[in-house]
């Protein structure tokens, strides 16, 4: 039989249309118009009935809403609606999906069709089926796929209707099935925006769409959350990660209805960590890799076929995919989390604070908990930014008891909330406020451990928000028996043993401490009244980062290493970073240098070798090296040569060294870290190590930990080793008494001498010693 | 000694009654008869006509079952002198257009039939509903499955011997293209000529009922409607027909400020309609944009028929003519149309 042309074969459904009006669509194209003017007359009668359902609704609604039976009228007009719920929606769906497919071989001739949809689900949305509106959708994105709309106009159709299913009005009508249709929207969404995103950004859909976001959010009614669901969505996924999109979050924090302000906030608070928690994940799926290697091993085994060698190819292109992209994403995504890129802070903060938190009484929209997620956040954005915004010490203070429910979190963020530029009477207030409240001897143990915690942490942030007296007194609980007391006052006492020594009674200043003071009243001595001035802290010093931190210990290290080896390397070469570690001293200009040391270190040698002779004669030399300064070892590298890579990368290591070694116990006096700020305090941590009394049950199970992997004790006797039957012996000693009385063996133990039974005995002890037993 | 008499009758209820084999036990004492006496029993469901109420059956043109659809419709068909006048009508013909669709030819005859009585008894009915008519029947033209587009003619044809007028004013143009398609004469596409399905369009028996359909259309379409208007009257009361004649010259007069003869006169303003909004680039747009105009009088169908289908129409005829049989007789008829009319 000869083979058919393919226009001769006749299609009679859709499917087998569209396949044959994909391979030939000119041949096709009477059907395919044929089947558009269906898809054109069936789309009027939906019309048709759309507007007769709304008609039956004004007229429902104005007549009578308690639906008599015989009001037929009304039914009837519903019921011409469902009609073709059933039977004509399938057929139209399949049409447009249909058409969709194959639009593309046509554009002439369906210029209109997309417009037509968007107008369709845009004005009809309230009269069509679920099932249309759905397929309308996913048509849309396929459109868009293919290029046929532009994603502009599909994120202009996707908003409206985001916001008009998440209406009231709509999303409790009659089958609206709003949830559905708004989960699907806003996937829609998000998968446009990530994929038009995927290789470079696309700024101008961003910025479209990030307007849309700053409308919606300028309303006063609940449609912001969209805004602010999706702005966090992107930003979890890296999509957005600008300041545009934190200034939309902002405004979002700031709104008046409380869940839009909430979940500003909440963003804020937790995106960062979501976010890279998500790149995590991500990086995690390189495992399921495709194994380019052993692919291209098996071609070459196994017999070549192009089914093979295709899907080499195409793992082959996977994996540049993957590589790019992940390049892209890496070069693309610069780690700053929101809080950093916020525009104004200080402003932001304030209105924050005032909006949410302040005075008047609408603010009691919030509950506790979301007041406290507020805190959170101020006291995070005024400890980064180390902004000024003095009403939140005040306001701290109302919710300060040990009664308040979650009052470590509310602790946790006042501590968080302080930073050196507060003025030191602000925060007194609030430190004497949870020293009354919390510590004191009339409070559980845990709860006077949290006070002294917190302290502690506001301490650390703020050296001058205690007085000399109320430390004095707080580090007196050191002597407290219980445990998590005990460990807070002793945490406090060594922060100021390191930060203001000065602060603390004599005794409790410790070795090197004591040490340093010493020195420099013996330096004040010398320098008259310069540095007296300086023993004692101030407000508003400058602790400002000053010249490459940790440069004094490069400095140090290449002094050292200076005199083992002289060799000189070629300067190109320590420019590419050796991460060994073991790179090789630079030749420092050696003479002048150590003029500079010297003079130093002559200075403070002669005073400690005259004062100190009893406690440190072999540690002498630590000291005097650690006195590289940093100002001097900034004079002596940074003003003199250019530090290359395999510098900075023996820098980073030196300080990792000394940081352990700080960690260790060796404790030099700290720089508190300038990023000491940004760290997040933990609230639970506050409480300190809790010991409640177990149940049994816990008892239980902590003892059976224990015992797991060893043999049970006690005797073994009457275990046997290996499977065996019953000995003579042991039958012997089973048998009966009466039995065996009467026996010889027996009697005859009784006749023995005392010399044989003392020799049995024996026997026996040393047989069962050999044994074992 | 002995206890008096309330007494004992106190004691009694607290004594347990013994069961004796034989005997049924005591009823308790709360116990309500509910046995009942009737003369006569009567059974809904063995009544020989248990439903009046038709609304009811109307979902039933929704089953899935071909012969229930059937009979629902021939069950209406029997009941309509009774119903024709009642509300009832407008769902009834809203149930069953979309049946023009339907699968089962079987179905579709007994919808022709529904049909037919219902214009024979009252033409209005048919009137009112004629726009959804014109939709349906516009869809089963470009059905996929052959057999609906071949049927789609004969609703049609079913239309236009009662509400021929309506039918041509609210839908001439689309209606032309839909039989000339469904005769395989393509309107869409240039390359007609070699598609598969146009030339088994023209083997098919249908040809003829597609034929005589399209004699008809373009008869009511383009000949003179007053005439056509009368002639209708003649069949239906003589008598009236003089003192129409009588007034013919007032009428022409007065005709724009009188009451519109049809209904929905001012349809094509679309003042409460909802169309979809279309950017207009294409020529053939620039017809469908204004077709309902067009549609409206009779110059101007004559006008877009010339200008548009009338050397189609009769370049297909002639070869019809040629092949002879029914066909042939059939486009013999319209040509002898067309060349009265042109």
């Amino acid at each position: 039989m000869a083979r058919k042309g393919r226009a001769a074969i006749l299609p009679n459904n859709i499917i087998l249309l569209q396949n044959l009006v994909k391979r030939d669509p000119e041949s096709y194209k009477e059907e395919f118009l044929q089947q558009y003017s269906h898809y054109e007359s069936l789309r009027d009668i939906f019309m048709m009935n759309g507007m007769a359902q709304s008609a039956a609704a004004a007229a429902a609604t104005t007549t009578s809403s308690n639906g008599i039976p015989d009001d037929s009228a009304n039914r009837v007009e519903t019921n011409s609606v469902g009609i073709n719920g059933n039977a004509s929606v399938g057929e139209l769906v399949e049409l447009i999906g249909f058409i969709s497919q194959v639009c593309s071989c046509f554009p002439v001739q369906t210029a209109n069709f997309t417009n037509e949809l968007r107008q369709l689900l845009l004005e009809h949305h309230k009269t069509l089926p679920f099932e249309l509106k759905e397929k309308i959708l996913t048509s849309l994105t396929m459109l868009r796929n293919k290029g046929v709309i532009s994603a502009e106009q599909l994120i202009q159709t996707l908003f409206p209707l985001l916001i008009a299913y998440s209406l009231q009005g709509n999303s409790l009508g009659l089958n609206s099935h709003a949830k559905e249709l708004r989960r699907l929207i806003y996937n829609n969404l998000v998968t446009l925006l990530k994929n038009s995103n995927l290789g470079s950004k696309n700024q101008k859909l961003n910025k479209s769409t990030q307007a849309i976001c700053f409308n919606l959010l300028d309303q006063p009614d609940s449609q912001g959350i969209w805004a602010a669901k999706l702005t966090r969505e992107l930003w979890r996924r890296g999509i957005w990660d600008d300041s545009r999109t934190v200034e939309i979050m902002t405004q979002a924090a700031l709104h008046n209805d409380a869940k839009i302000a909430l979940s500003g906030i909440m963003f804020f608070l937790d995106a960062d960590r979501e976010r890279e928690e998500t790149f995590e994940e991500n990086s995690d799926d390189d495992d399921d890799s495709v194994n380019v290697d052993a692919l291209k091993h098996r071609l070459e085994i196994n017999k070549k076929t192009g089914k093979r060698a295709k899907k080499l190819k195409n793992a082959i292109n996977t994996v540049k995919k993957r590589n790019h992209t992940k390049g892209q994403a890496n070069q693309n995504f610069l780690n700053f989390s929101a809080i950093h890129l916020l525009r104004d802070p200080q402003g932001f903060t304030e209105r924050l604070f005032k909006e949410h938190l302040g005075g008047n009484k609408r603010n009691n929209k919030f509950d506790m908990e979301q007041k406290i997620s507020i805190m959170q956040l101020l006291s995070r954005l005024i400890g980064t930014h180390k902004l000024t915004v003095l009403g939140i010490y005040t306001y701290f203070l109302k919710y300060l008891t040990p009664k308040q429910t979650d009052v470590t979190k509310i602790m946790a963020a006042s501590a968080q909330a302080c930073h050196e530029l507060v003025p030191p009477e602000t925060l007194q207030v609030l430190v004497r406020k949870i020293a009354d409240e919390f510590v004191s001897d009339g409070v559980a143990n845990e709860v006077a451990a949290a006070g002294l915690n917190t302290i502690r942490e506001i301490c650390s942030r703020a050296p001058l928000a205690i007085e000399e007296t109320l430390l004095q007194d707080l580090i007196e609980y050191k002597q407290s028996k219980a445990k998590g007391v005990n460990m807070a006052a002793k945490s406090l006492l060594a922060l100021y043993r390191d930060i203001a020594p000065e602060m603390l009674k004599r005794k409790d200043r410790g070795k090197t401490a004591t040490l340093d003071l010493l020195e420099k009243q013996r330096n004040g001595k010398d320098k008259s009244d310069k540095s007296s001035r300086d023993v004692r802290l101030q407000f508003g010093a400058d602790h400002g980062v000053q010249g490459i931190q940790g440069l004094e210990l490069l400095a140090q290290w290449k002094r050292d290493h200076a005199t083992d080896e002289q060799n000189d390397e070629t300067e190109a070469a320590n420019w590419e970073v050796d991460n060994d570690g073991n790179s090789d001293g630079e030749d420092v200009d050696g003479a002048w240098v150590t003029v500079e040391s010297d003079k130093e270190y002559n200075v403070a040698s002669s005073n400690e070798d005259s004062d100190l002779e009893l406690s440190e004669d072999d540690e002498d030399e630590k000291p005097k090296e650690k006195l590289a300064t940093a100002a001097e070892a900034f004079q002596e590298l940074a003003a003199t040569r250019i530090l290359t890579p395999a510098d900075f990368a023996k820098l980073r290591e030196l300080q990792t060294e000394e940081n352990v070694l700080q960690q260790m116990g060796h404790s030099t006096r700290d720089q508190h870290g300038n990023n000491r700020n940004e760290e997040i305090i933990d609230a639970a941590g506050l409480v300190g190590p809790v010991k409640y009394k177990q149940t049994r049950e816990e008892r239980i199970a902590k003892i059976m930990e224990g015992r797991e992997g060893r043999e049970k004790f006690g005797s073994r006797k009457g275990k046997r080793e290996g499977g065996h039957s019953t000995t003579n012996r042991e039958k012997q000693r089973k048998k009966n008494f009466v039995m065996m009385i009467h026996k010889r063996s027996v009697t005859g133990k009784q006749k023995m001498s005392l010399r044989d039974k003392q020799k049995v005995l024996r026997a026996h002890i040393t047989k069962q010693k050999k044994r074992g037993h | 000694m002995g206890k008096s008499k309330k007494q004992k009758q106190k004691k009694k209820d607290f004594l347990k009654k013994k069961l004796k084999v034989g005997k049924k036990a005591d009823k308790p004492s709360n116990q309500t008869d509910t046995s009942f006496v009737a003369k006569a029993i009567s059974l809904k469901n063995q009544h020989l006509e248990h439903e009046t109420d038709l609304s009811k059956r109307l979902t039933l043109l929704r089953h899935h079952n071909i012969t229930v659809r059937k009979e629902t419709l021939q069950d209406f068909q029997k009941h309509l002198p009774e119903i024709i006048k009642t509300q009832l009508m407008t769902p009834l013909l809203t149930h069953a257009i979309p049946l023009i669709c339907d699968d089962s030819l079987t179905v579709r005859d007994s919808l022709i039939d529904l049909l037919d009585e219902v214009g024979k008894l009252d033409v209005h009915v048919l009137i009112l509903h004629c726009n959804i008519f014109v939709l349906y029947i516009n869809m089963a033209m470009t059905h996929i499955v052959p057999r609906i587009q071949m049927d789609s003619t004969r609703f049609l044809e079913c239309l236009l011997r009662y509400c021929s007028d309506e039918v041509v004013r609210q839908a001439w143009l689309k209606l032309l293209n839909g039989v000339i398609a469904v005769l395989g004469w393509g309107m869409f596409g240039n390359n007609q000529a070699s598609g598969a399905l146009q030339t088994k369009k023209r083997d098919s028996k249908y040809t003829k009922v597609h034929l005589d359909v399209l004699t008809k259309l373009i008869k009511v379409g383009c000949s003179d409607a007053k005439l056509m208007a009368n002639n209708n009257d003649n069949h239906n009361n003589q008598g009236q027909d003089n003192q129409g004649q009588d007034d013919e010259t007032v009428n022409n007069l007065s005709k724009p400020f009188m009451l519109a003869e049809y209904p929905q006169p001012y349809e094509y303003l679309k003042l409460f309609a909802r169309t979809l909004k279309n950017k207009k680039n294409l020529q053939t747009d620039t017809l469908t944009a204004n077709a309902s105009m067009a549609n409206q009088d009779l110059d101007s169908r004559r006008a877009i028929f010339k200008e548009q289908f009338l050397k189609k129409v009769d370049k297909q005829v002639d070869s019809i003519i040629k092949d002879g049989g029914e066909c042939g007789k059939s486009a013999n008829n319209l040509k002898q149309l067309l060349e009265e009319l042109f």
